[in-house]
């Protein structure tokens, strides 16, 4: 298999058809990273599209070594979140209705690995888009705080505390859900 | 020791660094601690929950023919060897030029070189105003359709769609881009007719794209007949949000 690098060579050379092989080994990826961010397919196509139309016409100017997929997935980022802030209509939930955890007494793992992945899906599609984010990039990419605060331009602790809400939001729900099963 | 109210504010810390000595401590902690202990496999628990959740995503359909139909191939770069026998050629064939013409000549082909001269003068021909262009690329996104009044309805604003210039085109002419786009098919795709999937023809090129936040109803709504309306015009611009401007 041919190097991201030399792949990118062939590319800057005229060849666009080079440019297939690239994409084939990293849409998946920032599909699955569009649709954590957006949690709709068809926001996350056009968001892997523009991604890589991007990612095409800056590739003269890549100069990170070895780092191809890092670069692509900060395009990629910041393609989701001009489109997040460009095309949200809907109202999402407001950042301080969310639970700050103090309420959710402790509960065991078992209530957790009860919990049924649609029920977290849907609790993930109420929360603010930016604990979406940070939620993704967290999950998706195993990123740390650090990592996401320098992707997404925040602090540090923003990011902590959003994924620390977003994960107790989550929590409060499956305790919800077993009360009621 | 540490407290349990420093073990919990440390699980809760997803994703940041800990310290060696704090990773210690938390473990030592937690081995003495069974209330925290639970804290910890549940935090795991509902970690790994979410992760799954996030794994778990739709069909993707392969984007890649539509990316390259929009993308334009980069330049070959020329190579530096080739430019110096250009110009070695240049210069070569500058020199003979130069020698023809300081040689003498016979009055006849001096005549005729100046007859070719003023032929040459008469039948330049100034650039063209505008320059051939290739085709608007065919990815076009056509979403936000944002309507205040509800005055309008959808199939009027489709009749009225048209595709305005693209901006890398200002400045030439593109008839392509210019001409009517004709909507070949839709398809609702959520209720309250707020999502539609729009197949549209532009050109020679067809493409279909979801239409977001249209806040017109769908059927014709009899109670609009006979309101006045200003004309609408819908704009669509590649790759950026398009919207519908009262003109």
């Amino acid at each position: 298999m041919l190097a991201d690098e030399k792949i990118i060579k062939r590319i800057l050379q005229g060849r666009k058809e080079a440019f297939r092989e690239l994409m084939l080994r990293y849409q998946d990826r920032v599909f699955k990273l569009a649709y954590g961010f957006l949690g709709r397919r068809d926001d996350a196509e056009d968001v892997v599209q523009e991604t890589f139309v991007r990612v095409y016409r800056s590739l003269a100017s890549y100069s990170e070594r070895g780092a191809f997929w890092p670069w692509v997935r900060r395009i990629a980022v910041n393609c989701c979140l001009n489109h997040i802030s460009s095309t949200r209509p809907v109202e999402k939930l407001d950042e301080s209705t969310v639970p700050s955890g103090e309420e959710v007494d402790p509960v065991g793992a078992e209530v957790f690995r009860r919990m049924a992945i649609e029920d977290v899906l849907r609790a993930m599609d109420g929360l603010p888009d930016a604990y979406r984010v940070a939620l993704a990039l967290r999950y998706i990419e195993e990123l740390s705080c650090r990592e996401i605060a320098d992707l997404t331009g925040e602090p540090v602790e923003t990011v902590q505390v959003r994924l620390c809400r977003a994960r107790k939001a989550l929590a409060r729900l499956a305790v919800i859900n077993d009360e009621v099963l | 020791m540490m407290k349990c109210s420093e073990a919990v504010r440390m699980l809760e810390a997803v994703g940041c660094d800990r310290s060696p000595g704090d990773a210690r401590r938390l473990k030592s902690h937690l081995e003495q601690c069974p209330e925290c202990r639970e804290r910890s496999l549940a935090c795991d628990a509902l970690d790994s929950r979410i992760a799954e959740a996030l794994d778990r995503i739709p069909d993707y359909r392969d984007q890649t023919d539509a990316v390259l139909d929009e993308l334009v191939p980069y330049s070959r770069p020329r190579k530096p060897a080739l430019r110096w026998a250009w110009a070695l050629a240049a210069c070569a064939a500058a020199a003979v030029v130069v020698g023809y013409g300081l040689g003498p000549r016979p009055a006849a082909h001096r005549d005729a070189a100046k007859a070719v001269a003023r032929k040459q003068d008469t039948e330049h021909t100034p650039a063209p105003s505008w320059v051939p262009v290739p085709a608007p690329r065919p990815n076009i996104h056509i979403r936000h359709v944002h309507h205040r009044s509800k005055a309008y309805r959808l199939p009027e604003i489709r009749r009225q769609a048209f595709v305005r210039r693209p901006k890398r085109f200002a400045g030439t002419v593109n008839p392509i881009a210019e001409a009517p786009t004709e909507i070949v098919a839709e398809r609702q795709v959520s209720t309250g007719g707020s999502c539609l999937r729009l197949t549209i023809k532009l050109g020679h090129m067809t493409v279909t794209r979801t239409i977001h936040s249209v806040s017109v109803p769908l059927q014709p709504d009899p109670a609009l007949a006979n309101v006045e309306r200003p004309p609408l015009v819908m704009t669509v611009r590649p790759r950026f949000a398009s919207a519908i401007e009262r003109s």
